[in-house]
């Protein structure tokens, strides 16, 4: 385990290291000046890059920001001089946060009973019709859900606040909206593991022993099933974040994806840069974190992995 | 008074449109304490049928049955058409109780049926605390004792280790530790030894007979093998294509057969008995000197493991004779095999091969072992015979029809059959496009690697003559590996024996067969059952706790010595030259000068043992 | 569009040697390639052979209700959403079956090399791949974007950056089990080299995961093109996908929301058909393997 631990992290390391390289370099491509807007004349626009040092060969730069990023400084906004890009992610951190990490429980909790529903069950139509509920939640973008859900339960029912995040009841609307696709991707998982899992000989011989279906399918088969599932939170975590632009924008909510489209309709480089290494430092955390996790849940993944 | 009692059991599967009886009017009975024992060939029905006892069956097996009787009680399982939802649940909450704790089953394949993800003890104790009340530390002590009584040894510390780090033996040994471990009335065993080696399913033998006599548990033991049935059962129940055919006492079964099922079953199973003839070996063909492979485990941080799969072996094989490599799954004549193909490159020494066609890349073609995954699914079988010939040589079109059909004839197909997809044949006709294909070359040596362990008996005997004719035909020499002794002693002339990568002795089959000299060999050899329930009984079997998986040691000492009865000091620290006496070669410090004395010219070794 | 052609070949070819009934199974696949054909051909037809272009703006016309001279009504410039819409069509179709065709090729190749060489190279090839994996593709995507402008062709560089490593994964875990198959030692024993392995006998028994994959590949390019345009950093005005159109819709959704539903519509359909097509595949080759 500890092996396996060590080389998961070194690959986490690394992935940081391309993933700020190349974003550090592809924000320096973009064309353009940052501050080139409208009127400033050559010698305002020459000063300015002097005072954030963009006057300097590429390579320095990537340097300095390396090393700035080190002491967990990622620069200054562009746009809105003296605002720290990490004042901004404090600020806007926790909404995403409380968003996702709802969202996820919810998708999380509801696909998985779906799923096991879905394959124990005799009745056709409960199948079927889960079936296709996980085609329909799969089958529709997150941003159709949330522009459909706020048109009838904001809009013509005016049950549920269509904007903000003061109350309770504000969550609502913004979590289902992110929880559809991962519940549907979930219930598909789960249904077709469990169902696999469901035929293992290990089953047969667990009834053989004298136990009950459900003791056998909490104890023996959801341990397995439950694999898969777990290895999904990872790429569902990079989901969510996407998610969250949408919801975001879509129910005016003050997050990091907010920010973030808010800052590439600015152009605001430093703080792309930043919400970019932010949001990917996350994934990259959360999609390790499972995989340590199920390493550490099914023996035959740690002795697979070379 | 019997223990179990069943009345005209019938399964049924339905299949989409297709309805296929397995079982249909079984009935027989078990009692008390005694070892009855259920042969048949595979799709006979005999495992469905315990199954079903048990109500294991999946869904869409359709169970009818008049009554099934466990001490008087009963536990009929319900028609699933007529019985309503209550029925099935009584049924269900009934058979809890009975699973295990009343009938326990061990099963064919240990791998599979233990859950990869669950630690070993918990596997054991979970079915402890389903049925009696008790403290985990209580199941967790009663486990120890369970599996310290299955004769595996340091049992707190295997407890906690998943099945994959057990070998096949152990994960046997942990099946039946669960199934013991409520010391049910009658333990249903289905071919709970096809998957193991030779000794191995000795010693899984030993253990059921022990478990019998001390328990006193009924035990109802599924086998298609007549020798694991003669040498464990008092009584047996014949099967054929789902129905009872035959019932007795093994002496009845064995010397006074009446269906003639059973008469065909027996004469196939003693046609393997018979020892071959010698005969004059031709011109040396190929000549593997010292050949030796490693393989090494690449990983990152750690140092590059080196295990090893063949050590300095050597041996020839002379032109139109059949040579029979035996030994145990592990013990490296699969990659010994490869290695003489070509597919594998030695780590040292060297193969010679003195055929005519050396020119071609592969000259040595290869009869593999799953006739499922030999063939691939995708071509036709006029491709899959085609495909050599368009690589190696110019043939026309025409001609290499005419090959293919000159091939497909002699294995006993026909033209049309090159059209069809290999999942519209069978097994053993799987097994004879193996064969064409590997002759379409014309090669002078052909290396088949367990040919027939995966067909049924009736099935091998028919590709072994097949082999037969075809080498009294063209002449070509084979070299034919196998696990099995049995098949090896029917097919080959000149054998050699393999333990742990090394070559332990070779010889004449005949002399080898009759007067085995290499302790190992003699240990194969007695771990043999004969269909014959006198000889087999008169077999003196003794438990051994726990074998160890068979590990190559690097380098030093005899791969045997461990498990040697007849371990010397010097067996630890040196490895044994090759003794040759006449005909014959031995790897044993047995037969060396110091121990077996100077020898003379004239002087005639004997077994040492 | 010629490989989507190609792909309906192949897929018919695979189920016609398998020669099986029409079950429940396969109305799901034989539906969504129907509910596939139909939009494909509107996504051709409507903005070749429509009176009006999906960019021409007339002031007469504004926010038109529906007509028959123009089904879906006009936006708010007085443009016509019918050949607004199937125009969107054509550019979702083009990034799917695009971003598809690319990442299958690398994918099959990347994962063939791993897996049939193994050893080292693919210890190296599949780290390699693990750290590209690591990154949100989305980041990729917005990045590349920003860089190279906003056009369906930085959109399709964008996905398949790290596009291809599902594919290839499993491409890789097929081969590896296959190599080890006895068909293909007897194919080496008849002397067939590496190419004519992978692609004779190994490929063709891998296609199943590998159609699958490939099907469910298209719906989710679609999605990210949609999604992206929807937030402004994806197709700009005057070009019309989707995803733009939608957001154009939205500021006039109380009003006008059937401006936003029919783009919505026809978003929703052309996912779920590739869905259903995906889940009737995968349906068939979980029946194959049970037998």
């Amino acid at each position: 385990m500890f092996g396996y631990t060590c080389k998961r992290v070194f690959i986490g390391i690394l992935s940081l290291f391309v993933l700020v390289t190349a974003a550090f370099f592809l924000t320096r491509m973009m064309p353009g000046s940052p501050f080139q807007t409208g009127n400033v004349s050559e010698s305002v626009l020459t000063s300015m890059e002097e005072e954030y040092g963009l006057n300097e060969p590429v390579f320095k730069q990537y340097a300095t920001y390396l090393s700035n990023l080190m002491h967990g400084d990622l620069g200054i906004s562009f746009k809105k001089p003296g605002v720290r890009v990490s004042e901004v992610i404090t600020r806007a951190w926790p909404a995403t946060a409380a968003l996702g990490a709802l969202a996820i429980v919810l998708a999380a909790v509801v696909g998985t009973l779906l799923g096991i529903w879905q394959a124990s069950t005799k009745k056709r139509l409960v199948k079927g019709g889960i079936f296709f509920s996980t085609m329909l939640g799969t089958g529709i973008p997150n941003f159709v859900i949330a522009l459909l859900l706020m048109l009838f339960f904001g809009v013509k029912l005016k049950l549920l606040p269509i904007a903000g995040l003061t109350g309770a009841e504000n969550y609502i609307l913004p979590v289902v909206s992110l929880a559809v696709y991962p519940a549907a991707v979930i219930t598909r998982l789960m249904r077709n593991t469990f169902q696999e899992e469901m035929n293992r000989d290990y089953v047969v011989l667990a009834k053989a022993k004298g136990l009950s279906w459900r003791r056998t399918a909490v104890t023996h088969i959801l341990k397995n099933a439950w694999i898969p599932v777990l290895n999904y939170i990872g790429p569902a975590a990079a989901f969510l974040m996407t998610g969250s632009f949408v919801v975001e924008s879509v129910f005016t909510i003050p997050g990091l994806g907010r920010e973030f489209v808010n800052s590439i309709e600015n152009r605001d480089y430093t703080l792309i840069l930043g919400l970019t290494i932010f949001m990917g430092v996350t994934v990259i955390g959360i999609n390790l974190l499972t995989d340590l996790l199920c390493a550490w849940l099914d023996p035959r993944v740690r002795r697979a992995y070379r | 008074m019997s223990l179990l009692r069943v009345e005209d059991l019938s399964v049924q599967f339905h299949d989409k449109d297709r309805r296929q009886e397995a079982v249909s009017h079984l009935s027989f009975e078990v009692c008390p304490g005694e070892i009855v024992g259920i042969v048949g060939e595979s799709g006979s029905g005999k495992s469905t049928g315990m199954h079903a006892v048990l109500g294991l069956l999946p869904e869409k097996a359709e169970v009818a049955c008049e009554r099934i009787l466990l001490d008087q009680r009963e536990i009929t399982p319900p028609d699933l058409k007529l019985a309503d939802r209550k029925a099935v649940k009584a049924y269900e909450r009934t058979m809890e109780a009975v699973r295990g704790n009343e009938i326990a089953m061990v099963f064919q394949d240990p791998l599979t049926y233990l859950n990869p993800t669950v630690k070993i003890g918990r596997q054991i104790t979970e079915t402890i605390r389903a049925h009696k009340k008790c403290s985990q530390k209580e199941a967790l002590e009663h486990a120890e004792e369970l599996l310290d009584l299955v004769g595996i040894r340091k049992a707190s510390q295997r407890m906690r280790q998943y099945p994959f780090e057990l070998s096949g033996g152990m994960r046997q040994r942990v099946v039946i530790a669960i199934a013991l471990a409520c010391e049910p009335k009658l333990l249903i065993a289905d071919e709970p030894t096809t998957a193991l080696d030779v000794t191995v399913q000795g010693q899984i033998l030993e253990l059921f007979k022990k478990i019998s006599q001390e328990m006193g548990t009924a035990i109802l033991f599924v086998s298609h093998d007549l020798g694991v049935i003669a040498s464990l059962c008092r009584r047996v129940l014949v099967m054929q294509a789902g129905k009872l055919v035959e019932e007795g006492t093994v002496e009845d079964i064995f010397y006074e057969p009446r269906h003639p099922y059973t008469r065909k079953l027996l004469a196939q199973a003693s046609k393997l008995q018979k020892l071959p003839e010698n005969v004059k070996a031709g011109e040396p063909l190929l000549r593997i000197e010292h050949v030796s492979k490693f393989y090494t485990d690449i990983g990152y941080w750690k140092k590059q493991e080196k295990t090893e799969a063949v050590l300095d072996v050597s041996l020839q094989i002379g032109r139109g004779e059949t040579y029979g490599l035996v030994g145990e799954s592990g013990c490296g004549k699969s990659t010994l095999a490869k290695m003489v193909t070509g597919l594998l490159k030695p780590t040292a020494g060297r193969i010679v091969y003195e055929g005519e066609k050396k020119r071609l890349k592969y000259p040595i073609q290869m009869v593999f072992q799953d006739p499922y995954a030999s063939l691939n699914p995708r071509m036709t079988i006029g491709d899959i015979l085609e495909e050599p010939l368009l690589l190696n040589t110019e043939d026309s079109k025409e001609e290499r029809l005419r090959k293919i059909e000159e091939l497909l004839k002699l294995v006993g197909l026909t033209l049309e059959d090159a059209q069809k997809y290999p999942r519209a044949f069978s097994g053993g006709q799987r097994q004879r496009i193996g064969i064409a294909r590997a002759l379409i070359l014309e090669p002078e040596l052909l290396i088949c690697d367990e040919p027939v362990s995966a067909l049924d008996v009736s099935i091998q005997e028919q590709i072994l003559s097949l082999l037969e004719n075809i080498q009294k035909e063209r002449g070509i020499s084979y070299l034919f590996i196998s696990h099995d002794l049995n098949v090896v002693k029917r097919i080959s002339r000149k054998m050699g024996v393999m333990y742990a990568g090394s070559l332990v002795e070779t010889g004449s089959t005949k002399e080898i067969y009759s007067d085995p000299w290499h302790p190992y060999t003699k240990a194969l050899l007695s771990a043999v059952l004969v269909p014959d329930p006198w000889k087999a009984r008169r077999k003196k079997g003794v438990l051994h706790t726990e074998e160890k998986k068979v590990e190559v040691p690097l380098g030093r000492g005899c791969p045997f010595a461990p498990r040697c009865g007849y371990a010397m000091a010097c067996c630890f620290t040196g490895r044994p030259d090759w003794y040759q006496f006449e005909g014959r070669k031995i790897a044993c410090f047995l037969y060396s000068e110091e121990h077996a004395g100077r020898r003379s010219g004239s002087m005639k070794m004997t077994s040492q043992i | 569009m010629s490989k989507s052609k190609n792909t309906d070949k192949k897929i018919k070819g695979h189920l016609g040697k398998h020669r099986i009934r029409l079950s429940g199974v396969n109305r799901l696949f034989w539906a969504g390639l129907v509910l596939l054909t139909i939009l494909m051909l509107l996504a051709v037809l409507v903005p070749a052979f429509s009176p009006y272009s999906h960019t021409k703006q007339s002031a007469d016309i504004q926010n038109a209700v529906s007509t028959l001279s123009h089904p879906f009504g006009t936006d708010k410039f007085g443009r016509d959403i019918f050949v607004r819409v199937w125009y969107g069509t054509r550019i979702s179709l083009t990034v799917g079956m695009g971003s598809a065709l690319i990442c299958g090729m690398i994918g099959i190749l990347y994962g063939s090399i791993a897996g049939y060489w193994g050893g080292k190279t693919d210890l190296l090839m599949m780290r390699a791949a693990d750290v590209i994996d690591a990154i949100p593709s989305l980041l990729y995507v917005i990045l590349i974007m920003l860089v190279m402008g906003a056009n369906v062709g930085s959109i399709l560089f964008g996905i398949c950056i790290s596009g291809w490593i599902d594919l290839a994964r499993i491409v890789r875990g097929e081969v590896q089990r296959l190599k080890m198959r006895e068909f293909s030692m007897a194919a080496r024993l008849a002397g067939a080299g590496a190419g004519r392995i992978l692609w004779r006998h190994l490929l063709p028994n891998a296609a199943g995961p590998i159609i699958v994959n490939l099907t469910f590949m298209i719906p989710k390019a679609i999605f990210t093109e949609a999604f992206l345009s929807f937030v402004g950093v994806g197709i700009s005005a005057p070009n019309a996908s989707l995803g733009t159109l939608i957001q154009d819709a939205r500021s006039q959704m109380q009003v006008y929301p059937f401006q936003m539903l029919y783009p919505i519509l026809v978003l929703c359909i052309l996912i779920f058909s590739m869905n259903l097509i995906g889940a009737g595949l995968e349906h068939y080759m979980r029946q194959m393997e049970e037998g």
